[in-house]
């Protein structure tokens, strides 16, 4: 089968094509250079309209215990949300915890074609991938959440061998079916069990004698010495706590020149000045980002309205649980490896300090120079439902439009945010990057997020408007894997995607000293917590896509 | 290579005979289909494991008939049904999934066996939400554990020997200085001796009124004055010697489970515990945990919660998710005749039958094999077709009472019959295409 979209005005970073007008060839799904002689089958006649890759976000909390924990929490957001079934998709509920056939038809109206769970628990892996197995459409994968587990934290406060702390990080990516590996609080979750409160960047926790400095320390150079491709992705400490922005300046500057992806960065980036004691520090940590250029960030940028927030981070959801709003909450301690706390939560324009929230994430947008280093989130649920999007799109490409939302907003907040002054908008150039190129190339995605020759045919084509919300939330075309999947915002066909891992090599005598703890310790056999793909029912809905290793630094 | 006739020595076997999925058995299989536990069973893994090998013919009212025509039966019920009710739903992840889609394409309600049991714990979670914890916690963590109003070992028998006294423990202190707690009277406290020889402590009060014990505990616990001096048949001053250990607990926990509580409206007496939870946690750390999820409630309500948002209890009649807890429950729509046939799914047991409600409404039963119905007791289906047990005749998932893990189950035999997941896209396809 072989496709033709013909005229249109492409956006492809990786290969620095910017709008240029260009014929794009699918064979079979894949992009292809010339057909030759070849006669299409099919052409789209797509001439005047933007041409991009599928976008990619690389922080959505689309699966997981804690995102099921939020739904039944709040049966009133399914009442208000509600997609009927159709001869094609499956009914569904919800927006900020939305179901799981609706989260795949929704990213893909928009003109999504992969997102990736940020959170994912070791011992709920098999329940994540089980979940993301009913996402249509779109890739997907998972971040798997070490450094808050006990056989990791007791490796590092019995200073065993660094190799055998990178084996174990290895082999848990490869037995929970991982991307990337994530920290949450690094050692703050952890300490919560132990009554800790609060866990700061070079503070030991009562038991082990760790600081949050020395587990991230291990986990990077774990990564980088098995080469994945994806940097260790740190929710850093003190997340919401006013002041936090000199434990995320400090985070960085510790990275000791490794890759590190600072996730939600918005709500790291918080000063402790001004009458109310909150203030902005998007410019320290924007000056921070665009000078270290082994740090990546996403934003995840809040939006008006109610939604609420699941995190693996309990210390500090326990903290903020009296601002659930409605006021019922959750908060688990996970199997010696982990923790979650759901909170929900309305984000109010008229609040001081949710408006500055917006403000500082939008700054810190506005305020980093370089859109591959930056990404496109809300950290869905958490700042904001992903369905934003193409609003926040809006705000970033049109200086008067985020002006005038400015002036809805607490006017004290508004007044000391210096948002109104910035002048940057983005192109449509920088929104393929952060959204299509950048991602893929952080996640080590080589055959996605571009539109060369060998790339997966995945697609995005939309009318140009000087609405720049209107023009992303209904693209014209979405093409997954060269099949047309939506239409117009409307879902034309429910294929299914892969899931993205990747399976670093380790040293097998790790796996000694792991059966012994499962036995002894966890309560479960080795041989039952490893997914394998056999478990799962063949019927493509769990296809793993094996991405390769660096070469990494291991002796 | 070794065929699924030949006999075989299976380690690691997960058991899918009751919510804590202990997956640590040996379980031998001897010639084609003999089963027998060898290793780190209970009583309810040898009855569900050890099973003689079933009967499994469909059945058209009671004479025997063909998958097929069976299967055209089924879909012919469904066909004119405007609203059915999928109950029992005792089976794998799988067929959970199966259920759904079914029900979400004919427009039928779903819930599951133990339901009302696990709505003690849900509407808890919809109206307040609560702090948990999980099994592996409470191994290696807990010094202090309360079971309220529950032995667990009466229906979770292996509840102590994985949980509360582990041969080790990451904490080694906590679990050396670990104590039990009994609230309430009449439950089996002998597994609450501690290897060592430690007693537990019991406050025998009436279990019918464990909610007013933990009322008392928490007044106590706040120091507001109190002026019974008895609660539940027990001196207020057992209750306050409990307080002082609860407030010197470095992690303590609360067990119940929820369909041993006794009380009308049980969610009140689970929400009054997780509730006292919360007030613990203010200064020092404390976490609920429930014991459930036998035939895999939780699988089926993790399941319903991520692809209609609901956790069961949820009608697609109108095209769209919509649930209620009251409204939806399988006996009541039952009773009411606001369903207009049954789908009974029992795959793990063949004792988990229709309930007496079904009497008059057209059902169709997707049953462990060799289950039978005596016309005294079970109302006679109109359609049965025997469907594989998970965990035995073919592999899945299944979710633990915690709702954190899901442990793989596999086929450690070869019976050829259908999943549940299967007989239910048979049943769909049927529908859809008329073959």
């Amino acid at each position: 089968m072989l496709i033709k979209l013909s005229g249109g005005k492409v956006f492809d970073p990786a290969h620095k094509v910017n709008g240029r007008k260009r014929d794009i060839f699918i064979r079979d799904g894949w992009i292809v250079t010339s057909p030759g002689g070849a006669k299409p089958d099919k052409v789209y006649d797509v001439a005047g309209k933007v041409v991009m890759a599928g976008a990619i976000d690389l922080h959505s909390h689309i699966a997981g215990g804690k995102g099921n924990i939020a739904r039944m929490l709040l049966p009133e957001e399914h009442r208000k949300f509600q997609a009927k079934r159709s001869r094609l998709t499956r009914s569904g509920s919800g927006e900020p915890t939305m179901t799981s056939f609706a989260t795949g038809y929704r990213y893909a109206e928009m003109g999504y074609t992969a997102a990736f769970e940020p959170a994912m628990v070791p011992v709920n892996a098999r329940q994540a991938h089980l979940e993301m197995a009913d996402v249509p459409i779109i890739d997907k994968g998972a971040y798997v959440m070490l450094g808050n587990d006990d056989f990791f934290l007791r490796m590092l406060a019995g200073k065993a061998d660094h190799k055998a702390i990178t084996d174990y990080v290895a082999w848990t990516m490869g037995a929970t079916q991982a991307l990337g590996v994530k920290v949450v609080n690094p050692g703050g979750i952890s300490a919560f069990k132990f009554n800790h409160r609060m866990l700061d960047l070079d503070q030991a926790d009562s038991h082990y004698g760790l600081t949050p400095r020395g587990i991230l320390h291990s986990l990077t150079r774990a990564l980088t010495d098995l080469g994945v491709p994806h940097p260790l992705h740190v929710h850093g400490c003190n997340l919401g706590v006013p002041g936090n922005m000199k434990t995320t300046l400090k985070t960085m500057a510790g990275s000791g020149g490794r890759p590190l992806h600072l996730t939600h960065i918005q709500f790291h980036a918080y000063g402790a000045e001004g009458d109310r004691r909150f203030s902005s520090g998007a410019a320290r940590i924007a000056e921070a980002i665009n000078t270290q250029k082994n740090i990546t960030v996403d934003v995840g940028q809040i939006m008006f309205g109610q939604t609420v927030t699941a995190s693996g981070d309990n210390m500090t959801q326990h903290r903020n649980a009296d601002l659930a709003s409605p006021h019922k909450w959750v908060c688990m301690d996970i199997d010696c490896q982990a923790g979650c706390g759901v909170v929900p939560f309305r984000y109010r324009e008229r609040s001081f300090v949710n408006a500055l929230q917006w403000a500082i994430g939008l700054e810190i947008f506005l305020l980093v120079n370089d859109p591959w280093r930056i990404f496109l989130t809300t950290d869905h649920p958490n700042g904001a439902p992903f369905t934003s999007y193409p609003h926040l799109i809006r705000l970033l490409m049109d200086r008067s439009f985020r002006n005038s939302m400015l002036d809805t907003l607490n006017k004290d907040a508004a007044a000391v945010s210096t948002l109104r002054s910035i002048k940057r908008e983005y192109s449509l150039y920088d929104i393929a990057v952060m959204t299509r190129a950048a991602p893929a190339r952080i996640l080590g995605l080589k055959n996605r997020g571009h539109l060369g020759p060998d790339a997966a045919a995945d697609i995005t084509v939309y009318t140009e408007h000087a609405n720049k919300e209107r023009m992303f939330e209904k693209p014209d075309y979405v093409f997954k894997d060269g099949e047309l999947v939506a239409r117009r915002g409307k879902i034309t066909n429910v294929t299914w995607g892969a899931t993205h891992v990747v399976r670093p090599e380790y040293h097998p005598g790790i796996e000694k000293k792991l059966k012994s703890h499962f036995e002894n310790y966890q309560g479960m056999s080795m041989e039952n917590f490893v997914i394998r793909e056999s478990d799962f029912p063949n019927d493509g809905r769990f296809r793993a896509q094996t991405h390769k290793c660096g070469k990494g630094r291991r002796a | 290579m070794t065929t699924t006739a030949d006999p075989h020595i299976f380690k690691d076997v997960a058991c899918p005979f009751c919510g804590l999925c202990c997956d640590d058995l040996t379980v031998e299989r001897s010639g084609a289909q003999r089963l027998m536990v060898r290793a780190n069973g209970c009583a309810l893994a040898r009855r569900g494991f050890e099973k003689a090998p079933p009967r499994a013919t469909p059945l058209i009212g009671s004479k025997p008939a063909a998958f097929k025509e069976a299967v055209a039966h089924a879909a012919d019920i469904l066909k004119g049904c405007s609203q059915p009710l999928f109950g029992g739903m005792a089976t794998d992840i799988s067929g959970a999934k199966a259920v759904l889609q079914l029900a979400d394409g004919i427009g039928g309600v779903v819930d599951h066996a133990a339901s009302d049991a696990l709505f003690n714990n849900l509407l808890v979670l919809q109206d307040g939400g609560w702090m948990m914890t999980t099994m592996a916690e409470i191994r290696n963590r807990a010094d202090l554990i309360i079971f309220a109003g529950t032995d667990a070992v009466s229906n979770y028998p292996r509840f102590f020997e994985r949980c509360v006294w582990p041969k080790k423990a990451l904490f080694a202190p906590r679990l050396r200085n670990r104590e039990v707690v009994y609230l309430g009277k009449g439950l089996d406290t002998k597994p609450g001796r501690s290897p060592a020889g430690r007693r537990p402590k019991v406050i025998a009060g009436d279990i019918r009124h464990l909610a007013d014990m933990i009322g008392a505990l928490r007044s106590l616990y706040h120091s507001r004055p109190l002026q019974a001096k008895q609660v539940a048949g027990v001196p207020v001053s057992q209750l306050a010697t409990l307080v002082e250990r609860i407030k010197k607990a470095r992690y303590g926990v609360f067990v119940w489970a929820a369909k041993e509580i006794k009380e009308a409206h049980g969610e009140l007496t689970v929400q009054a515990i997780c509730e006292f939870i919360k007030d613990i946690n203010e200064t020092s750390r404390f976490s609920g945990f429930s014991l459930g999820g036998n035939d895999n409630a939780l699988g089926a309500a993790q399941v319903c919660t991520w692809q209609s948002g609901f956790p069961l209890r949820t009608s697609f009649a109108t095209g769209h998710p919509v649930h209620d807890p009251i409204l939806y429950a399988s006996r009541r729509l039952m009773e009411s005749g606001e369903a207009d046939a049954l789908v009974w799914i029992s795959a793990f047991r063949k004792n988990l039958k229709p309930p007496g409600e079904s009497h008059g409404l057209p059902t169709i039963v997707l049953g462990a094999p060799g289950m039978t119905f005596p016309r005294k007791s079970v109302p006679t289906p109109e359609v049965y077709i025997p469907v594989a047990v998970p965990g035995i005749d073919h592999s899945g998932h299944f979710v633990r009472t915690d709702s954190v893990a899901s442990l793989p189950l596999r086929r450690l035999r070869e019976t050829g019959l259908p999943s549940t997941a299967d007989v239910l896209t048979a049943i769909e396809n049927h529908i859809k295409t008329g073959a």
